[in-house]
Parts: C-alpha cells; sequence; structure tokens
C-alpha cells in the first residue's frame, strides 16, 4: 500500500441498508485522533465487500437495519479478508435479537465463518487503548426500551489463528457514534472511546 | 224629604257603590292577568321557558284567582241598603244612626210618623255630598288600576315589537296573532311552522310572514296554507355570495282543507316567497350551524414531569356545546421507546355518554401506577366531545393536549446530542418529466418559431437531461460491485487511494462490460459508453435503460432535433417509474464523507497567518562600510576637534545625500544643532544608527531602527 496511513472503512454490501449511520466514520476517526498518534486520515471510505479493496483495510465496520444476504462473491471476500487478517466489526442497527438484521446477518455470519460465540469481558480488545473493566460500553439507545429492551453484557466473536477476525455487537453503536464529532463537546464522557480499542486492536493483533 | 224618597236616593247610592264593585273585581282580573303574561313573555325572550300556552294558562288561572278574592271581598251582589246607610253613616256622623235606623226599617213609610222624624233629620245632613265625594274618589281607583293593568299589557306588547325587529320571542306570537286582524280579500290564510332537527329535542315553533328569522342548518319549515293551490305560489329563493340566486317553487300537496308544502334549511339562507293575487309575502331565514363542541382541559393545566411513577395526577376538563354534549371523555396515550421502535397503549377515563346537557364537566384521577408508567414513558391527555349532531356531524371537539412525561433516571444529567440534519438533496436539476414536458412544448411550438430558437432550447434542454443524466450515473455507479473506476470519485486525504499495483491489476472495459452483463442479466446491449466516461455497470436493469435513452434523447436534442429524443424520454421516464416501483431499489447515493480536522482534534495549532521572519543584519556592502567609518569617525572626532569634526561630517552629508537622504537629513540635523549649540546627541545617535543599517536595500527595517 502507497498510504501507510489508517482508513476507516464502512462496508457496503448488496442486500440491507449498508449506510445507515453517515457520521460514524468521522466520529471514530476524530475519537482515534484525539486520543492516539496514529496516522489516520481525515474520512473514511466505502468499500464494497465484494471488492478486492476490502484487504486494504484492517477494520471494517458493517451496519444496516434490513435483512442482509450475502451475494457468493461476498462470502468469497468475507472469507478471504478475515483468513488474511482482517477485523470486520459488525453493528445492529436495530439492537433486536429479533430484528431481520440480527436474524439475517448472524445467520450468513456463521454460515460463511462458523458460530458466533461471546467476547469474554477479560478480553484484551476491552483493555487494548482504554480500559473497559465491564466489557463493551453499554449505550443509551439499549438502555432506553429500544429494541429488545436488552443490555448485552456480551459482544460476540469469531476467531481465526487467535485473534478476533469478526465482533458482532448487538448494542447499537450506529446509533450511538452516528453524530457530528463537534458535537462531542456536550457530553462529559466521549462515548466513542470503544471505538479507540476497536481501532488499535484491529490495527496490533 | 219624605222616608219614601229618602230610601230611593240610597238605593241609587247602593246601586253606584254595586258597580263599582263589580268593575274593581274586572280591573283586578285583567291587571294580575296583564302582569303574569309580563312576566312570562319576559321569560321567553331571555330563557325560551315556558310554553307560549304555560303562560296564557297562568294568567288566565290568575285572573281568576284575581276574580274569585276580589268578588269574595266585594261582594258586589251582597250590598244592601242597610250596608249603604252604615258606609253613608261613617262617612256623615252627624246622621247620628238616623239613616241606619231608616235602613233597618224594612218597609218605609210615609205615614209613620217616626219614619218623617228620621227622614225630617237626615234631610237636615248634607250626606249625599259626602257620599258622592266617596263614590267619586272609588271611581277614580278604579279607574287608576285600570290604566295601571293597561300599561302593563302595553309593556307585555313591547317584546313583540322587538320580535318585529329580528330579536327571538317565541312566545309573543300568539299574543300577536291574536290581535291579528282579519286579511283582506283574496289573501291566502297560512301558517309557518318551523320544525328544528329531531336531535336537538327543541319544540316547533311558529313563524309568520314578514319576519327575518334565525334557525338552525337540518330544520324544515312547513307552510300550511287555506283553500285551493290554484292562484297561489310558494317559492324559494336562495341567497349565495354572488347574490340572489333564482326563485324555484316550492312543490305542495293537498292537506285537509288546503295545502302543505316544506322547505329544508341548508347552509345559506333562503327567503320564503308566498304569492297570491294580494301580492307576495316573505319570510327571511337565515341558518345557523351547529357548532362543534367546545373541549377544555383545566387540570393537569401545563404539560409536565413526573419523577414518581406511582403518583396520582388530577385530571378535569368541561365540555360545551350549543346544542347538548352527546358523550364526553377524558383520553390518554402512552408511547414508551422512542427513536425507531414504540409501543402505544390508550384508553378512557370518566367518560360520559347520552347527556342531554350543554355543559359536561368532567374530573378523574390517572393513577400512573396502575397504569404500569415507566421512566422514559409519555402520557399524553387530552378530552374529547361529541355533540349529538346527526346532519351533519357528530362533530368532535378536543381540548389541548397536555404530555406528563416520566423522565429516565438519568435524565438530570445526560445531554442529548442530536444527530446533524442530512445533506440537502440537489433540487436544481430538472425531473426527467419535466424535461418531458419542456420537449412537448417545444416540439408544439416548433412550426412557429424560428429554427434558431428551436436550436437553442433544445440545446438548452439537452445540457438539462445530460446533467440528469450524470446524476443517474452516480446512482448507478454507487450501486457499482468492484469497480472503483468511472465516477467514483476520490478527492485529496480521503485516504482512499488506490496504489499503482492496485490501479494495474484493475479489469479492463471488456471484463467490466462481462461483469456488467452477468449482473445485469444478459443486457449487454443496454450498456453504452463516451467519451472518457467509463462503461455503465449496473445492477438494477430499469435504471440502466433510463440512462441508455437519456444518451439518446440528449444526442437529438443536442443536435436540434426535439421530436427524435421524446420517445427516448418516454422511454427513460417509464423506466425510471419500473425502477421506482421495484421491490428493493435504493437511490441514496453514496453518502457525504464527513472530513474531520485532525489537526484542530489533536490541537496542533490552527494560526495560519503569514509573518516575516526576522533576519539577521547582514554585513555592509563595502561603500556602506566607508561611509559608516567616516560618520563614526566625525562623531569621535567631536570630542577632540569640533570644527574639524564638523566639516567632516558635511562632506560625509553631502556624499550621503544621494544615495542615502534620510542619513543625510539626519547628519543635517546633528550640523545644525551643533552650529547653534545646541544638544545633537539624539541627532547624532539616530546618524549613527541609520549608517549602520543597510539603508541602500531601501527596506522598512529602517523603521525599527528609530529612522524617520
Amino acid at each position: 500500500m502507497s498510504d501507510m496511513r489508517f482508513t476507516f472503512a464502512t462496508v457496503q454490501y448488496e442486500s440491507g441498508d449498508w449506510d445507515s449511520a453517515p457520521l460514524l466514520a468521522a466520529n471514530v476517526i476524530d475519537a482515534v485522533a484525539r486520543y492516539t498518534s496514529i496516522d489516520v486520515a481525515p474520512s473514511g471510505a466505502i468499500v464494497p465487500l465484494s471488492s478486492a479493496a476490502m484487504l486494504r483495510y484492517p477494520l471494517a465496520f458493517m451496519t444496516g437495519h434490513l435483512p442482509v444476504r450475502f451475494t457468493a462473491a461476498e462470502r468469497a471476500m468475507l472469507r478471504k479478508y478475515c483468513d488474511r487478517g482482517g477485523l470486520l466489526f459488525v453493528d445492529d442497527h436495530n439492537h433486536d435479537i429479533d430484528g431481520v438484521f440480527h436474524k439475517t446477518a448472524t445467520e450468513e455470519l456463521t454460515q460463511v465463518l462458523g458460530p458466533l460465540q461471546n467476547i469474554a469481558t477479560t478480553h484484551p480488545l476491552y483493555r487494548s487503548f482504554f480500559t473497559f473493566q465491564d466489557g463493551p460500553p453499554t449505550t443509551s439507545h439499549e438502555l432506553n426500551g429500544w429494541g429488545d429492551n436488552l443490555v448485552h453484557d456480551h459482544l460476540q466473536g469469531i476467531e481465526r489463528n487467535g485473534r478476533l477476525a469478526v465482533i458482532y455487537s448487538s448494542k447499537d453503536y450506529s446509533s450511538e457514534w452516528s453524530f457530528h464529532p463537534e458535537n462531542k463537546r456536550f457530553l462529559s464522557v466521549d462515548n466513542t472511546r470503544f471505538g479507540v480499542n476497536l481501532v488499535v486492536y484491529a490495527l496490533t493483533r | 224629604m219624605t222616608p219614601l224618597q229618602l230610601c230611593a236616593r240610597l238605593e241609587r247610592v247602593r246601586e253606584s257603590l254595586r258597580r263599582l264593585a263589580l268593575a274593581s273585581v274586572a280591573v283586578w282580573a285583567i291587571g294580575s292577568m296583564a302582569l303574569v303574561l309580563l312576566i312570562g313573555v319576559l321569560f321567553r325572550v331571555t330563557t325560551g321557558q315556558p310554553s307560549r300556552a304555560l303562560v296564557i294558562a297562568s294568567a288566565v288561572v290568575t285572573a281568576m284567582i284575581a276574580v274569585a278574592w276580589r268578588w269574595r271581598r266585594a261582594r258586589p251582589r251582597d250590598i244592601s241598603r242597610l250596608d249603604v246607610a252604615i258606609w253613608v253613616e261613617s262617612l256623615a256622623p252627624s246622621l247620628q244612626y238616623s239613616l241606619v235606623t231608616l235602613a233597618e226599617q224594612d218597609r218605609a213609610s210615609d205615614a209613620d210618623p217616626v219614619h218623617r222624624r228620621l227622614a225630617a233629620f237626615a234631610t237636615q245632613t248634607a250626606w249625599e255630598r259626602s257620599a258622592a265625594g266617596a263614590l267619586r274618589q272609588r271611581r277614580t281607583r278604579v279607574l287608576g288600576r285600570l290604566a295601571l293593568a293597561v300599561a302593563l299589557i302595553a309593556v307585555a306588547a313591547y317584546p313583540w315589537k322587538l320580535r318585529q325587529l329580528g330579536a327571538d320571542g317565541n312566545g309573543v306570537a300568539a299574543l300577536t296573532r291574536m290581535a291579528d286582524t282579519p286579511p283582506p280579500a283574496g289573501r291566502v290564510r297560512a301558517s309557518v311552522t318551523l320544525l328544528p332537527p329531531r336531535y336537538t329535542n327543541r319544540p316547533t315553533r311558529t313563524l309568520a310572514f314578514g319576519e327575518t328569522v334565525s334557525v338552525l342548518a337540518g330544520s324544515v319549515i312547513r307552510v300550511d296554507g287555506e283553500g285551493s293551490l290554484v292562484g297561489t305560489a310558494l317559492l324559494v329563493q336562495e341567497s349565495s355570495d354572488s347574490g340572489a340566486g333564482t326563485p324555484r317553487s316550492v312543490h305542495r300537496a293537498p292537506h285537509d282543507d288546503g295545502w302543505r308544502g316544506t322547505v329544508r334549511v341548508g347552509f345559506t339562507p333562503i327567503a320564503l316567497r308566498l304569492r297570491d293575487v294580494i301580492g307576495e309575502r316573505w319570510l327571511l331565514v337565515t341558518p345557523v350551524v351547529d357548532s362543534a363542541p367546545v373541549a377544555t382541559l383545566l387540570l393537569p393545566d401545563a404539560d409536565t414531569l413526573v419523577f414518581d411513577t406511582t403518583a396520582t395526577i388530577r385530571v378535569s376538563g368541561i365540555a360545551h356545546d350549543d346544542i347538548a354534549v352527546r358523550d364526553a371523555r377524558i383520553e390518554y396515550i402512552i408511547s414508551s421507546g422512542s427513536g425507531e421502535q414504540f409501543t402505544f397503549k390508550s384508553g378512557a377515563l370518566a367518560t360520559t355518554r347520552g347527556t342531554s346537557s350543554r355543559d359536561v364537566t368532567l374530573a378523574s384521577t390517572l393513577d400512573l401506577g396502575a397504569l404500569g408508567l415507566k421512566p422514559g414513558d409519555l402520557m399524553h391527555v387530552r378530552l374529547t366531545a361529541h355533540d349529538g349532531n346527526t346532519l351533519t356531524g357528530p362533530s368532535l371537539g378536543t381540548s389541548e393536549t397536555r404530555t406528563i412525561r416520566i423522565p429516565r433516571t438519568d435524565a438530570r444529567d445526560s445531554v442529548a446530542v442530536e444527530q446533524l440534519p442530512p445533506t440537502p438533496v440537489d433540487k436544481s436539476v430538472l425531473s426527467q418529466r419535466q424535461l418531458l414536458l419542456l420537449t412537448e412544448r417545444l416540439v408544439a411550438r416548433m412550426p412557429r418559431i424560428p429554427p434558431l430558437v428551436v436550436l437553442n432550447e433544445s440545446n438548452r434542454i439537452g445540457l438539462d437531461q445530460a446533467r440528469l443524466r450524470k446524476q443517474l450515473a452516480d446512482i448507478v455507479f454507487a450501486r457499482l460491485g468492484d469497480n472503483p473506476s468511472g465516477e467514483h470519485a476520490h478527492f485529496a486525504g480521503d485516504g482512499h487511494d488506490h496504489s499503482a499495483a492496485d490501479l494495474a491489476s484493475q479489469s479492463t472495459p471488456e471484463s467490466v462490460l462481462q461483469a456488467a452483463d452477468r449482473a445485469t442479466g444478459g443486457v449487454s446491449g443496454m450498456l453504452d459508453s463516451h467519451g472518457d466516461e467509463t462503461p455503465v455497470v449496473a445492477v438494477n436493469r430499469p435504471l440502466l435503460e433510463a440512462y441508455n435513452a437519456m444518451w439518446d434523447a440528449t444526442r437529438a436534442l443536442q443536435g436540434g432535433v426535439p421530436r427524435d429524443a421524446l420517445e427516448p424520454m418516454r422511454r427513460a421516464l417509464a423506466a425510471i417509474q419500473r425502477a421506482r416501483s421495484a421491490e428493493r431499489i435504493y437511490l441514496r447515493g453514496t453518502p457525504p464523507a464527513a472530513v474531520v480536522d485532525l489537526a484542530k482534534v489533536r490541537l496542533i495549532g490552527t494560526d495560519s497567518a503569514a509573518f516575516e521572519a526576522r533576519r539577521a543584519l547582514s554585513a555592509l556592502p563595502a561603500p556602506e562600510r566607508r561611509i559608516a567609518e567616516r560618520v563614526l569617525r566625525g562623531i569621535a572626532l567631536l570630542i577632540a576637534n569640533d570644527g574639524t569634526a564638523r566639516d567632516s561630517l558635511r562632506l560625509v552629508r553631502l556624499d550621503a545625500m544621494g544615495a542615502a537622504p534620510t542619513l543625510a537629513a539626519a547628519l543635517g540635523d546633528a550640523l545644525e544643532a551643533l552650529d547653534r549649540d545646541r544638544d545633537a546627541t539624539s541627532a547624532l545617535l539616530r546618524a549613527r544608527r541609520l549608517a549602520l543599517s543597510p539603508w541602500r536595500q531601501g527596506r522598512g527595517n529602517a523603521l525599527w531602527l528609530g529612522a524617520p
């Protein structure tokens, strides 16, 4: 790669609404720039899941509300991406375990990469930069009665070669982090810090 | 005066007293009846109650009671000659009972000496004058009472006069009708009856031609006429904003001995016209629309926050209607959740049904605990009321909605952060339908406008068509699989640059065409490329068809043949419609990229103001150095040999005048001060500073050194 900067990538897939959290990328980039010295690109990239360009991005973010049905090319590239060291972070924008995104996305991921397992709260992911003693930080969206009305204690993941290749979240970080970074000044505690852990984990494992 | 003559006089007085008593009874009856009628009419005018019959009956009964009471008291038939004598004796005590004694005799006789003496004694007293005066007083009193009764009747008749002027006066019609004079010969007798809508439960009402009345819309006016239909006509004329309409005849049917016609009052004023051989009579009717109930929520009087989910909240309200409130209730809606998922629960409190009252008051208590409210929930409360309008309703009246919010426990120490609004859509692009309409209009005008104008307008539409095609291309390319070429745009620093190796490994146009062919199910004929644009590879066949059709249309338009562009434009529009109605199609395109100002985030400085770096003074070039040395030597010589020093400085000044006028000026100041024996220190310092500065370059640095 000619550009060694970290670029936050949003996965574009054929089915569903892959672009439902348009400001999330800017927010994570802001957090990475704010707390780390990682050389980060000022804006994210949108990469088709079936594209070989996926392999340029160590961390890819995928979200949506609608049913997910991967094409054959997307399945093949996803398998290749994970086998070659990529980390796919999938977040359910519905945060509903009875929702269509959860059912179809987990079904597709299981079919392509194997079953999802709970990620222990002691996992290095939660200490890769900031320390989250209780595991994944809760979101206001799972506390306010939306979706399945559950607070999910764990993220789920699929490992490849001793490292996480897929992280699956039902916590709706897509809603929690999809606001303009300029508005972070209104928050007493930056709720996007966990995004830094994801980036650092993806870059160091 | 003989005893018999005296008795005859007493009889005349008795007769007068009896007539006065009867007149008094009649006056009391008339007066009391007039008083009751007046009271009843005033009640009907103000409240519409009681009924006309009740008022008349009350007046009659009151009159009968007054007659009975007054008859019993005055007893006009029971006045005897002895009563008259006693009454006269009370007026003239000097009679000393002579008249009473004479009256007590059953048969007075002129032959009886006692009777003659009594008559002679009574004759000596002027009792007749006293009796006449008392009778006059009684007569005056009766006349006064009669005048009072007439005045009451006049007052009672005044509301009838008001009704003639348009005011409501339901009950007075009966009075006026009683006073109606018989119609002239040839005038048709007709009665008009108002039948209000049944749901109002209002009584029927008698109207009269010549009136202007306001009635509820939906009421029926019934006209009953006497005699034959021939020679008469009943017309109705509607009024509207544009004036009075054409009169139309009202259907009449024979009824009893006459005829009957009915008119239903709508929502426009009407004039009811009855025409006979004498002329026309008018009844003007203005409709009044039944208004919707007015509901007002009194408690809670404002939106509120309730932190205690077990609290109780009082709710109350009132509903008012011009006819009657049929039902009213306090409604609530509880919404839980937010964002994309909500659950709703609704219910009603304090429901009342079937009322006939114009005002209804509702009150109840909301038990938040029983309703299962939890933090984050919203409760909306309002009062609703229906009237009983079965013609155009029932009309619904609603109060303002009060919101009761149950905040979350962390609501007080958190800040809601909203997203920025989405990027606005480019609305400057004309739609395909608009372009098609413009082209059709241009084709229609072609025979009437010069060819050059046709060409210009066609080109302009062609440019808009090209812009729209590019917009469509953005959408189509945004849905592209792994083809990063074409209109897949990049910008500096987006972190999405393609390496040379990557570019080298890109697909060839042929492979892209093959991929597109596969993606579109073998519609390679619809693929197109033009100029520097890459081939269109779309996964949506209708959009691809539209794109290609737009190419054809653009060519025809820019060639000045708009007629040939119509067909492809219609194809493009139809294809877009098919794409729109497809089962699943997202036309969002690539979302706008938000670029983070990394320097600002990392606080590494944002001051971009340009400034000139300070530079060290360089060594003076040789001529300047020599002048500077001469200046320094001359200044140093001032102490030892003032005259020589002055001459030396004058020479330096002379040399500096052309190349360094500021230095020459400073030296001139110093020499002038020395010649006049003044302090020349500051001028010499300035000259030395200028001599040591790079004055030859003429830069502004001299100002730093204090040069003028």
